[in-house]
């Protein structure tokens, strides 16, 4: 009866009632997207740096040199010498050592110059294989793409491209002299390797020589076949150890070096330092949607009083009829809860259609890729408690208005 | 227990906490009795019938309704005992709109706790013997017209068999014909089942046909 009481009243008050869960839904759409984007970013953030133990470059900010090597942001100010990446690649503590080699760029995308430690730091860390199409360059003159790259410039395997120097968007000095040929595309990653090309270390060092002395090589030279094409020096070089106990050892080994002064981070920890920069970003967001929901919670509160006073002859009825105030008190409390339980639930469903859909927007136009982070086990909390709170709440003021 | 009173009061203080309050000396109604209260309104005949039905406490004195000592009782205590034993009629505001007909009826017999079988034949009998077609059943209240809903509201007072009705201004919302026809049925299902009638009403003209009449100002006193 309680149920069927509940329900039917509802059913007849449902343009209150729609105005309640629509506020609900707002409010919780507000506080749930500003908290899943937040995250989202945070744990895209963490995952470009997923399996590298230390990122290693000539000494600057660690944030630089985070942001440069990680993030394609920013440039490096000075270079290491190739005899610095190679000492530490044939140290027993390193399992993986991947070259960087930065400053080139294709049509707004940059260019890195790199080896196939890469593309197996790819597959170790997305769990997946790291070409979706075709397979790593074997020549100098060859490139593969990031996914992003290749989708939006609508390039695939066999397309030859020209790589210009610096980078702009329109650079002026464009590497004419020698075209590279596309050869492999990368499966997504959801980290800034999506929108970039890479080519062989060889194959960088190449495009910088003149066109006279490029027009002496072969037609496609093996990698490494040509020891003018050594470049001696690179931009950064990320780490990943054999057993990770080591790293503060290889860390304070690096950043001591007497061989060359070189600077060795913990890109987790530089990821924190950003943040933390950053945090009063987190803040206002809250602040913003924690408004927004407290807005949204007067309104509804308001509402309901209103509501409340409307009935108050409803009640006095069912009194007359042999109700208790406990049954007229669960029956708002019930109706109350519904109505925030509604509300809840719409605003989480709208929340994930509506973050689907702006996540796969962003994503096509700007490569940027987050997952759908929430946090199931503080919303599934906040499903339960809220409108039992609410409920509770309204059950007693009406418990306090129905006193004699 | 026809023998016993419906009612036992001697000199009570009545009113609601922040309003008037009154006092009455003593008023006994034996049981199948029917009466008319006569009052003007603002005189606290609302008041008056609330305390009678257990939802007001009385401050002082002694209030026996239906063998229910009511003056030792608080108003949570009372709701059972109201929903068995009471048949409430209003002016207006007696069904909740949003629920059938059927189902406001059945409401009573919820808080009564009433289990006997086949109550929705029951209702149905009362609503024929009431002269509302079967189909009102299912429409909700709010589609009815005022005469018919406070005849549904008789229907309602009357399902769990109660022994005392307290009716107030039941016909000040119905034109002529339509509050004679009201007190004519209302009447004859009373007398049939040997209720106990209050029923209070600023307009003398109904009285007619009651046992007793009783005026309000008579009774009470203001403080």
């Amino acid at each position: 009866m309680m149920l069927r009481l509940a329900i039917k009243s509802l059913i007849s008050r449902r343009f209150s009632a729609l105005v309640c869960i629509s506020m609900v839904a707002l409010s919780a759409i507000a506080l749930l997207s500003v908290d899943t984007l937040y995250r989202g970013t945070q744990s895209a953030f963490g995952r470009s740096v997923q399996g590298i133990d230390l990122i290693v470059g000539a000494p600057t900010g660690d944030i630089n040199l985070l942001l440069f090597s990680a993030f394609q942001v920013g440039a490096p100010s000075r270079e290491l010498s190739m005899a610095t990446f190679t000492r530490w690649q044939q140290n027993p503590n390193i399992a993986r050592a991947v070259p960087l080699m930065l400053g080139d760029s294709h049509k707004g995308f940059r260019v890195i110059g790199t080896d196939a430690n890469m593309f197996e730091h790819i597959q170790a860390t997305t769990g997946h294989k790291a070409f979706a199409q075709g397979h790593a360059f074997k020549h100098v003159f060859e490139v593969t793409l990031g996914f992003e790259v290749a989708r939006k410039l609508d390039y695939h395997l066999g397309d030859e491209l020209i790589l210009s120097h610096g980078l702009g968007h329109h650079s002026f000095q464009q590497h004419k002299a020698r075209t590279f040929t596309v050869t492999g595309i990368l499966a997504a990653t959801g980290t800034p390797i999506d929108k970039t090309l890479q080519v062989s270390l060889d194959g960088i060092e190449a495009i910088h020589w003149p066109p006279a002395t490029l027009a002496t090589l072969a037609a496609q030279p093996n990698i490494g076949e040509n020891p003018a094409l050594k470049p001696d020096s690179l931009a950064a070089f990320y780490l990943t150890l054999s057993n990770k106990v080591r790293t503060f050892q290889v860390q304070r080994s690096i950043n001591q070096s007497e061989d060359e002064l070189a600077q060795a981070i913990l890109p987790g920890v530089a990821i924190t330092q950003l943040w933390s920069m950053l945090d009063w970003i987190e803040a206002a967001l809250l602040g913003l949607g924690s408004l927004a929901a407290l807005i949204a919670i007067i309104g509804v509160g308001s509402t309901l009083l209103t509501l409340l006073d409307k009935r108050m002859d409803e009640f006095q009825l069912l009194q007359t009829l042999g109700a208790k105030k406990r049954f007229i008190c669960t029956l708002l409390a019930v109706e109350t809860a519904t109505l925030v339980t509604l509300g809840m639930l719409a605003g989480v469903a709208l929340t994930v259609m509506l973050e689907r859909t702006l996540l796969g927007i962003a994503q096509n136009h700007w490569g940027l890729y987050w997952p759908l982070d929430i946090n199931w086990l503080w919303l599934g909390g906040a499903i339960l408690t809220l409108p039992l709170i609410s409920g509770l709440l309204l059950a007693g003021v009406g418990a306090w208005r129905l006193r004699n | 227990m026809l023998n016993e009173p419906a009612l036992n009061i001697s000199d009570i203080e009545y009113g609601h906490k922040h309003g008037p309050r009154w006092r009455l000396p003593s008023w006994h109604i034996a049981a199948g009795q029917t009466i008319f209260m006569q009052a003007p309104s603002g005189t606290g005949k609302s008041t008056l019938l609330n305390v009678l039905a257990g939802l007001l406490p009385v401050s002082s004195g002694e209030l026996t309704v239906l063998q229910e000592p009511l003056h030792l009782r608080r108003s949570a205590q009372t709701a059972q005992w109201r929903a068995r034993q009471l048949g409430i009629i209003f002016q207006n505001l007696n069904l909740l709109d949003y629920l059938s007909c059927l189902d406001n009826i059945l409401l009573a017999t919820h808080f009564a706790k009433n289990r006997e079988p086949r109550l929705a034949d029951k209702a149905r009998e009362l609503m024929s013997r009431l002269n509302l077609p079967q189909q009102l059943l299912h429409k909700k209240a709010c589609e009815l017209s005022v005469g018919q809903r406070q005849r549904v509201a008789i229907a309602r007072a009357l399902i769990n068999n109660p022994r005392l009705i307290l009716a107030d201004e039941p016909t000040s919302a119905l034109d002529n014909d339509n509050s004679q026809d009201f007190l004519a049925l209302l009447f004859e299902l009373v007398r049939e089942r040997g209720c106990t009638l209050i029923l209070a009403s600023h307009d003398q003209g109904l009285g007619s046909a009651f046992d007793q009449h009783i005026s309000l100002h008579e009774l009470s006193q203001p403080l």
